[in-house]
C-alpha cells in the first residue's frame, strides 16, 4: 500500500434488527489497486460494499472518502468519485441499453445541460468496453442474463469515477464472460489507475485477478493482503471452514484452491 | 438527437419528438373543431374573425366568451391531470398508481361535502383544502426514514378508501337536491367556465410547468431500483417529497377548475408511454394526451343532444378504448 | 391469548392462532348480528328461533327470515371478496389490484343497467343471472385483451382497468339519461344485504362453493407462481392452466357476490393487506386468512351500519372501508413494511 487510501471504513457497525451484520469493522481500500472481497455467504461482504458506497446507513463509526465523512458530502459529489453496481438492480420496462448507460452519466449532468461531448464519449467508451455497441438500441428486457449484467456494468463505467465498487458482477455470466469481464475490470484498473473493489464468489478468480484479497467472516475483516500471502490452506480453512489444498496455478503462478 | 438552446442541451429521441408533435397537432385540431361546432351554428369562415376581430355580434360572443375559455380550460386541466398521473406512476413504480392513490380525490370530495354542509358553498375551496390536507396526511403517515413507495401505496389505499367512504356517508345524510348537485360536481364538468378559470389553470401551469420540466430529469432516474438511484448521486427522499408535492399541486389546480375528472390521470401515462416507447416517463406526451382526452370529452359532452352530461362521463368512454386499442396493437408487435 | 403473547410465538405458529381467533370472533359477531337490530330481541329469542321455532312469533321470524339470510350473505360475500382479492394481488403481483380489476363488478353493473333499460326488468331476482352473465362477459374481454393464455400481469392490469372504466362510464351515462333505469338500479347498487332471502343464498351457494374450492386449489399453485413464471414451470406447474384457474376462481367468487349483493367495493382490496401481516408470503394461508378476515370485516361493517345508521341504506363496502381503512394504516405504521 504505497498511496494513502481514499476510501476508508472506520469502526463501522451495521445491524439488521437485532442481528449485527458488521461489527466495529475497519478497512481501507488500497488506492489504485484491484481488491477482491471474498467470504462465505451471509458473512457481510455485500453489506460492507454497500456501506462503503453510502447505500447502507451505519449505526456507528463512519466511512471516509478523501478525508471527509461520506454522509457529510453531497450524494452527487460522491457519485462523481465513486460508482457502485448493486446486486440485482432493476430498470423500467422497455429501457434500451444505451439509455441505461446514459443514465450512468447522471452525476455529471444537470437539468439544463443533459448532454455534452464528454457524455457521448463516456457512453460510447463504456458500450465498446463491454462489447455492447451492437446491442445498444435493444431493450434491456430483450437481452440474455449475461448481456444484461454487462449493460449494468457499462452503466457503472459510464459514471467515469476513480473508484468502482461491484457487487458480484460475475453472476449470470459463463466462464468465458467471467474471465472477459474480470480482464476488463483489471484493464480499467491498470490503464486508468482506478481503484476497484468487487465482491467475488470464486476464490481462484479472485486470486488470479486481484492485487489485494479482503476476506470477511462474521462481520469482521479477518485477512487483507496480496493473494500469495493471504490464500493459504490455513486461511481458507479459517474463513470458509473448507478443508483444501492450495497449489500454484501452473499458468499464472497465482494460488489455486482445490477443495478436498 | 440533441436539442440545444443556448446553454441548454437535452437529448431527445426522434420517436418521442415525432409523437409529441403529432399529439400536439391533434390537440390543436380538436380544439379548433370544438371552437367551430356547437349548438350555435357557425360557418368556418366566421370562425377566425370571431376570435380575432371585434364585430361584437352573437357569433363573437359565443366563441370568445363561451367556447374559447371552456376549451382552454379543458386543455389546461387535461395537461395537469396527465402530468400528475405520469409523475405518480413513475414515482411509485406502479401502473395503477394515480393521484387518488395518495388520497387526494377522497380528501377533495370530503372537503367539498364538508364545505357545503358547514358553509353552504365554497365547494372549490373545500375540495382544495380537503385534497391537500389528505395528501399531507398520507405522506406524513407513510413517513419513516424517508418515503418508501410500497408503504406510501398501502397507507394511501387505507386513507383514500376511508375518505371516500366517509364522503359517501356524508352524501347519504344530505338532502336530495344538494346531493344531486354534488354528484355532478364529483364527476367533473367543464360547463360554463369563464376567463377567470382560464387564468387560474394556465397561470398555475405556467408556474408548475417549468418545475415539472426540471423534475422530469431526476424522475426518469427514479424508476430504477433505490440502490442504483442513490449510487447515481440522487437524493431519494427530497426528490420523492418534492415530486409528490408537484403532483399534488397539479391535481389540486386541475380539480379546482373542473372537478375530479375520473380516469384522465390514470390513462394518460400508459397511452403516452405506449406511443413514445423506450421506458421513459414521457411527462410531456402525457400532458398532451390528457389535454386531448379532456378536450374530446368536453366536446362530446357538449354535442350529445337533449341531456347535459358532465364531461367526466366521457373521459373514460374516450380514454378506455384508446388504451384497449393500444394494448392490442402492442401485443401484435410482440412488445408485451 | 393477548396480542403480546402472540407476537412472541414464531410467525409459523401465529397463523393458526390468528385464524382460530378470527373464526371465534366471527362466531361471536354472528350471534350479535342475530341478536341486535331495529326490533328488540333477546338471546332467548335467538336460541328459540333455531331450537323450537314458532312461526307465529314475530321476533323469531325476524331472526330467521331477515337477520339470518343477511348474516349468511355478509359472511359469504366477505369471505369470497377476501379470497378473490388475495388471488388477484398475488396473480398480478400488484398491491393495488382489486378483484374488480378483472371487470367483474363493472360487467355485472353494466348487465343490470342494460337489462333494466332494454328489457324493462324490475324484479331483483332476475338480476342474479343478468349480473353473473355480465361479469363473465366482461372478465372474458379483459382476459382476451390481457393477452389470452399468454397473459402478463402488467398488461392484464391495464386491460382490466380500461374495460372496468368503460363499462362504468357507459353505465353512468345511461343512468344519467334514463330516469326510470336509475330508479330501479339504485336499489340494486345500494342493496348490500338488505332484502336477501334464503332462496337467493341457496341459488348462489354452489357458486360460492365451487369458487372456494378453485381458490384453495389455485392458492397452492400461486405459491409457485409468485417465484416467477419460469421458476414455476421448473417446479412442474402449468402456468397457463394455473392462471386460468385463478382467474376462474376470482370471476366465480366476485360474480356470485355481485349477483347477491351488488358491487361491493374496497373489501377485496383491503382484506388481503390485513391478512398479509400474519400470513407472510404463503398464499395458502393468505387465502384462508383473507376469507376469515373478510367475513369478519363484512359482518362487523354490516352490523355497524345497521346499528349506527338505524337501517339507513349504506353500501356495505362503504362501511367496510370505513372500518378497514384505518386498521390498515395502523398496521402499516406499527409493523413498518420493509422493502417490498
Amino acid at each position: 500500500m504505497t498511496q494513502s487510501a481514499r476510501l476508508v471504513a472506520q469502526g463501522i457497525t451495521v445491524s439488521f434488527g437485532q442481528r449485527p451484520v458488521l461489527k466495529d469493522l475497519d478497512v481501507a481500500l488500497p488506492t489504485g489497486q484491484l481488491t477482491a472481497i471474498i467470504g462465505p455467504n451471509a458473512s457481510g461482504k455485500s453489506t460492507l460494499l454497500r456501506a462503503l458506497a453510502r447505500l447502507q446507513p451505519v449505526a456507528s463509526g463512519q466511512v471516509v472518502l478523501d478525508g471527509k465523512a461520506i454522509h457529510r458530502q453531497g450524494s452527487r459529489a460522491v457519485a462523481r468519485k465513486l460508482a457502485i453496481l448493486p446486486q440485482s438492480p432493476t430498470a423500467p420496462e422497455g429501457l434500451s441499453v444505451r439509455d441505461l448507460v446514459i443514465r450512468g452519466r447522471t452525476p455529471h449532468q444537470s437539468v439544463l445541460r443533459q448532454w455534452s461531448g464528454a457524455d457521448a464519449h463516456a457512453v460510447e467508451q463504456a458500450l465498446a468496453a463491454t462489447g455492447l455497441a451492437a446491442l445498444a438500441d435493444r431493450p434491456l428486457d430483450a437481452l440474455s442474463g449475461g448481456q444484461r449484467q454487462r449493460a449494468w456494468i457499462a452503466m457503472a463505467l459510464a459514471q467515469d469515477t476513480d473508484i468502482l465498487l461491484l457487487d458480484e458482477p460475475t453472476t449470470y455470466l459463463d466462464l468465458p464472460h467471467q474471465i472477459e469481464l474480470l480482464s476488463l475490470v483489471r484493464a480499467l484498473n491498470r490503464d486508468t489507475g482506478r481503484t476497484v473493489a468487487t465482491v467475488l464468489h470464486d476464490i481462484n478468480l479472485a486470486a488470479r485477478f486481484a492485487d489485494t484479497i479482503l476476506a470477511v467472516r462474521d462481520g469482521a475483516v479477518c485477512l487483507q493482503g496480496p493473494p500469495e500471502q493471504v490464500i493459504t490452506e490455513a486461511s481458507i480453512q479459517q474463513v470458509f471452514s473448507l478443508p483444501c489444498r492450495v497449489i500454484k496455478d501452473p499458468v499464472h503462478g497465482t494460488p489455486h484452491v482445490i477443495p478436498l | 438527437m440533441i436539442l440545444r438552446l443556448a446553454t441548454l442541451s437535452v437529448p431527445v429521441s426522434g420517436r418521442a419528438l415525432r409523437s409529441a408533435c403529432a399529439l400536439g397537432l391533434c390537440a390543436a385540431a380538436v380544439a379548433l373543431l370544438a371552437l367551430w361546432v356547437g349548438h350555435y351554428p357557425l360557418a368556418l369562415a366566421q370562425l377566425f374573425p370571431a376570435i380575432a376581430g371585434d364585430l361584437g355580434d352573437v357569433a363573437q360572443m359565443v366563441v370568445r366568451d363561451h367556447r374559447l375559455p371552456r376549451i382552454l380550460c379543458a386543455l389546461g386541466v387535461g395537461a395537469g391531470f396527465g402530468m400528475a398521473g405520469a409523475i405518480f406512476q413513475t414515482l411509485l413504480r406502479n401502473p395503477l398508481a394515480s393521484p387518488d392513490v395518495i388520497g387526494f380525490n377522497g380528501g377533495a370530495s370530503c372537503g367539498a361535502l364538508l364545505a357545503i354542509i358547514l358553509t353552504g358553498g365554497h365547494v372549490v375551496a373545500g375540495a382544495l383544502l380537503g385534497g391537500l390536507a389528505s395528501a399531507a396526511l398520507v405522506i406524513g403517515l407513510a413517513w419513516r426514514d424517508g418515503l418508501q413507495p410500497y408503504r406510501l401505496i398501502l397507507v394511501g389505499i387505507g386513507a383514500s378508501l376511508t375518505l371516500s367512504a366517509l364522503g359517501d356517508l356524508l352524501m347519504s345524510r344530505m338532502d336530495v337536491l344538494t346531493a344531486a348537485d354534488m354528484a355532478k360536481w364529483l364527476i367533473g364538468t367543464l360547463a360554463s367556465r369563464d376567463w377567470q378559470d382560464v387564468a387560474l389553470i394556465w397561470g398555475g401551469l405556467a408556474v408548475l410547468g417549468p418545475v415539472v420540466l426540471w423534475a422530469s430529469f431526476p424522475l426518469a432516474r427514479l424508476s430504477m431500483s433505490d440502490d442504483v438511484t442513490t449510487g447515481l448521486g440522487l437524493a431519494l427522499t427530497p426528490l420523492r417529497l418534492g415530486l409528490s408535492a408537484i403532483g399534488v399541486g397539479l391535481v389540486a389546480l386541475a380539480v379546482s377548475v373542473a372537478g375530479p375528472l375520473p380516469f384522465v390521470a390514470f390513462v394518460s401515462g400508459p397511452i403516452a408511454r405506449c406511443i413514445t416507447g423506450g421506458g421513459r416517463p414521457a411527462i410531456g406526451a402525457a400532458a398532451l394526451v390528457g389535454a386531448l382526452v379532456v378536450t374530446l370529452a368536453d366536446l362530446a359532452a357538449r354535442m350529445v343532444p337533449l341531456v347535459h352530461l358532465p364531461a367526466g362521463v366521457f373521459t373514460a368512454l374516450i380514454g378506455a378504448p384508446v388504451l384497449m386499442w393500444l394494448l392490442v396493437v402492442q401485443f401484435r408487435k410482440g412488445r408485451f | 391469548m393477548t396480542v403480546d403473547a402472540m407476537r412472541r410465538l414464531p410467525s409459523g405458529d401465529r397463523r393458526p392462532v390468528v385464524l382460530a381467533i378470527s373464526l371465534l370472533a366471527l362466531g361471536g359477531l354472528a350471534l350479535c348480528a342475530l341478536r341486535f337490530g331495529l326490533r328488540p330481541t333477546g338471546w332467548g329469542d335467538v336460541w328459540r328461533a333455531f331450537g323450537v321455532f314458532d312461526a307465529g312469533n314475530a321476533e323469531q321470524v325476524v331472526i330467521r327470515a331477515i337477520r339470518l339470510p343477511r348474516l349468511l350473505g355478509a359472511v359469504l360475500a366477505g369471505g369470497a371478496l377476501g379470497m378473490a382479492g388475495a388471488l388477484m394481488q398475488g396473480m398480478t403481483r400488484n398491491p393495488l389490484a382489486d378483484p374488480g380489476l378483472l371487470g367483474v363488478n363493472a360487467g355485472a353493473s353494466m348487465g343490470v343497467v342494460l337489462c333494466i333499460l332494454l328489457l324493462g326488468v324490475t324484479d331483483p331476482a332476475a338480476f342474479v343471472w343478468v349480473s353473473l352473465g355480465g361479469a363473465l362477459i366482461a372478465s372474458l374481454l379483459v382476459f382476451l385483451l390481457g393477452g389470452g393464455n399468454k397473459a402478463n400481469p402488467a398488461r392484464l392490469i391495464l386491460a382490466g382497468a380500461a374495460v372496468s372504466a368503460l363499462c362504468l362510464a357507459l353505465g353512468r351515462a345511461i343512468l344519467l339519461v334514463s330516469q326510470q333505469t336509475l330508479d330501479v338500479y339504485r336499489f340494486w347498487v345500494l342493496g348490500g344485504f338488505d332484502g336477501i332471502d334464503l332462496g337467493q343464498i341457496r341459488t348462489l351457494l354452489p357458486f360460492f362453493g365451487a369458487g372456494t374450492i378453485a381458490a384453495l386449489a389455485a392458492s397452492f399453485w400461486l405459491n409457485a407462481l409468485m417465484l416467477g413464471d419460469d421458476a414455476a414451470r421448473g417446479l412442474g406447474v402449468r402456468v397457463g392452466a394455473a392462471q386460468a384457474l385463478i382467474g376462474l376462481a376470482i370471476v366465480i367468487l366476485c360474480g356470485a357476490t355481485v349477483a347477491m349483493a351488488g358491487p361491493i367495493a374496497f373489501v377485496g382490496l383491503i382484506v388481503p393487506h390485513l391478512a398479509r401481516r400474519v400470513a407472510g408470503a404463503d398464499m395458502r394461508w393468505l387465502v384462508l386468512l383473507s376469507a376469515s378476515i373478510g367475513a369478519l370485516l363484512m359482518v362487523a361493517a354490516d352490523l355497524l351500519g345497521r346499528l349506527a345508521l338505524f337501517g339507513g341504506n349504506m353500501q356495505a363496502g362503504v362501511m367496510a372501508a370505513l372500518v378497514g381503512g384505518p386498521i390498515l394504516i395502523w398496521l402499516v405504521r406499527r409493523n413498518g413494511v420493509g422493502a417490498s
